[in-house]
């Protein structure tokens, strides 16, 4: 009974690791990074792994979830309050439309779809800060940006690939 | 059951999107109120911030090592060049001192002439940087210090060369800093030779903008921007950086501080400046010799 128990809080924890995942990157990608020649531009880090959850485990990344990591992004920032939320609930949305192509297919592949929603969320989230501030904002930082997420999702993708073997059980075939 | 399923997938599918569509208008929503009431989101802002202070500060650390080896590794590349021009930096520096030993020892008797009182003291606070806007659509840094550390909201920050900003949004451990590049940082500054006020207004870009400064001033390339202390806020004299542009484009300031790479950045903690003179009688403690840095 007791070994049962302690199963089932374990089996809960682990359902918790992704959004948990989400979170630690978001807070690492708020860390001031200092890279030379990129000012204050860091990657998103959130939206890999968000991206990333929303494919491989649909199931345990909601659209709740994706919501509340993006509204914890935008607190830590100091940017828009809600921007980040939008961004990451449609690309939680895209990804789980598209699933079916992506989990078929090659990290490549993978890697392609990643650059297109990070590309989508970078004009979106523009064109909405231009829109609140009535200020035409330098793409620059943005253009910077999505080179350094672009750049660093093989490594986020391979970290998170590790951690759902190690970790989570197989999901329900759909 | 199946039959049960299969009766259950739309229904469930039409909850999907109306809980989509619930949230992406609660989001849409919050981007509003965000505009609107802003002082509510700064409440929640400072709660949240006080709540993920000691994981960023663990965090910033080794994410902050990741970026000085990136940068270390540049700097090696560049090391000969950058040890010839500091070498000539060190030897006008050297005479710079001179002079300012000179200077200070004339301030001193001047004062005693004057018998002016001497500096207002003022004292800092010193927090490291945890976290940083990101730098898309706004200017900002985190700073792992609060209200508890004694930083009170609209002190001016100094870092590494002079002023960084100020202490916009305040939580017990955390404090938001409005970095001088940000569209709505407005500095009181003035000229350091002829001491002309102006306004020195950030609009996220590097350069900020030198705007209403008086028609006599003669700005050029090289001049040195401090603070005015106007307001009573800050302290007079803050290096704030130096003019490298001017002309159709606006008066452009390059801040001192390298505001990509910030560590450590210092609260003042300034006294009014607009103490009467009741007050120094009663107290005359107010009125001390200036901290060393």
């Amino acid at each position: 009974m007791k070994i049962g128990l302690a199963m089932m809080a374990g089996r809960r924890l682990h359902g918790l690791l992704p959004a948990l995942s989400c979170l630690l990157l978001a807070i690492i990608g708020a860390a001031p990074l200092g890279l030379p020649h990129f000012g204050m531009v860091g990657p998103a880090m959130a939206l890999m792994a968000v991206f990333y959850w929303s494919i491989f485990r649909a199931d345990l990344m909601t659209m709740l979830g994706a919501f509340g990591i993006g509204l914890v992004v935008d607190l830590l920032s100091g940017g828009p309050v809600g921007l980040n939320a939008v961004l990451l609930l449609l690309t939680h949305a895209l990804a789980v439309s598209q699933r079916r192509v992506f989990l078929g297919s090659s990290f490549l592949v993978n890697w392609w779809g990643f650059g297109m929603v990070a590309l989508g969320a970078a004009i979106i989230g523009w064109a909405v800060a231009c829109l609140l501030n009535w200020h035409l904002h330098d793409p620059r930082p943005l253009l910077a940006q999505l080179g350094l997420s672009l750049g660093l999702y093989p490594l986020v993708y391979w970290l998170l690939s590790r951690l759902e073997q190690r970790m989570l059980r197989p999901a329900l075939p759909i | 059951m199946g039959r049960g399923m299969r009766l259950a997938a739309p229904i469930k599918a039409l909850m999907q999107r109306f809980a989509f569509l619930l949230l992406l208008a609660a989001g849409v929503a919050l981007i509003l109120l965000g505009r609107i009431d802003r002082p509510a989101v700064e409440r929640v802002r400072a709660v949240v911030v006080d709540v993920f202070e000691p994981v960023l500060s663990a965090i910033s650390q080794p994410v902050a090592f990741v970026g000085n080896v990136v940068g270390a590794i540049e700097d090696l590349a560049f090391a000969h060049e950058e040890n010839v021009r500091l070498r000539a930096e060190n030897a006008r520096l050297l005479q710079w001192q001179d002079v300012a030993r000179r200077l200070e020892q004339d301030n001193a008797s001047l004062r005693r002439l004057l018998s002016a009182g001497p500096d207002l003291g003022h004292s800092f606070v010193t927090g490291r940087v945890i976290a940083d806007g990101g730098g898309l659509f706004v200017r900002t840094a985190l700073i792992n210090i609060g209200a508890k550390d004694g930083v009170r909201k609209g002190q001016a920050v100094i870092g590494e060369g002079g002023y960084a900003g100020r202490v916009a949004d305040l939580g017990q451990r955390a404090a938001r800093i409005l970095l001088l590049t940000d569209m709505n940082s407005r500095l009181p500054v003035m000229l350091q030779e002829g001491g002309h006020r102006a306004v020195l207004s950030g609009d996220n870009s590097p350069q900020p903008k030198l705007e209403y400064l008086p028609a006599g001033a003669k700005p050029q390339a090289g001049q040195t921007i401090v603070t005015s202390g106007d307001g009573g806020q800050f302290p007079v004299g803050i290096p704030v950086g130096e003019i490298v542009q001017v002309g159709d484009g606006g008066i452009r300031v390059r801040p001192f501080v390298d505001l990509g790479r910030m560590d450590f950045l210092r609260v003042v903690q300034f006294e009014e400046t607009r103490l009467d003179s009741e007050e120094i009688a009663r107290d005359p403690s107010r009125l001390q010799m200036p901290r060393r840095p």
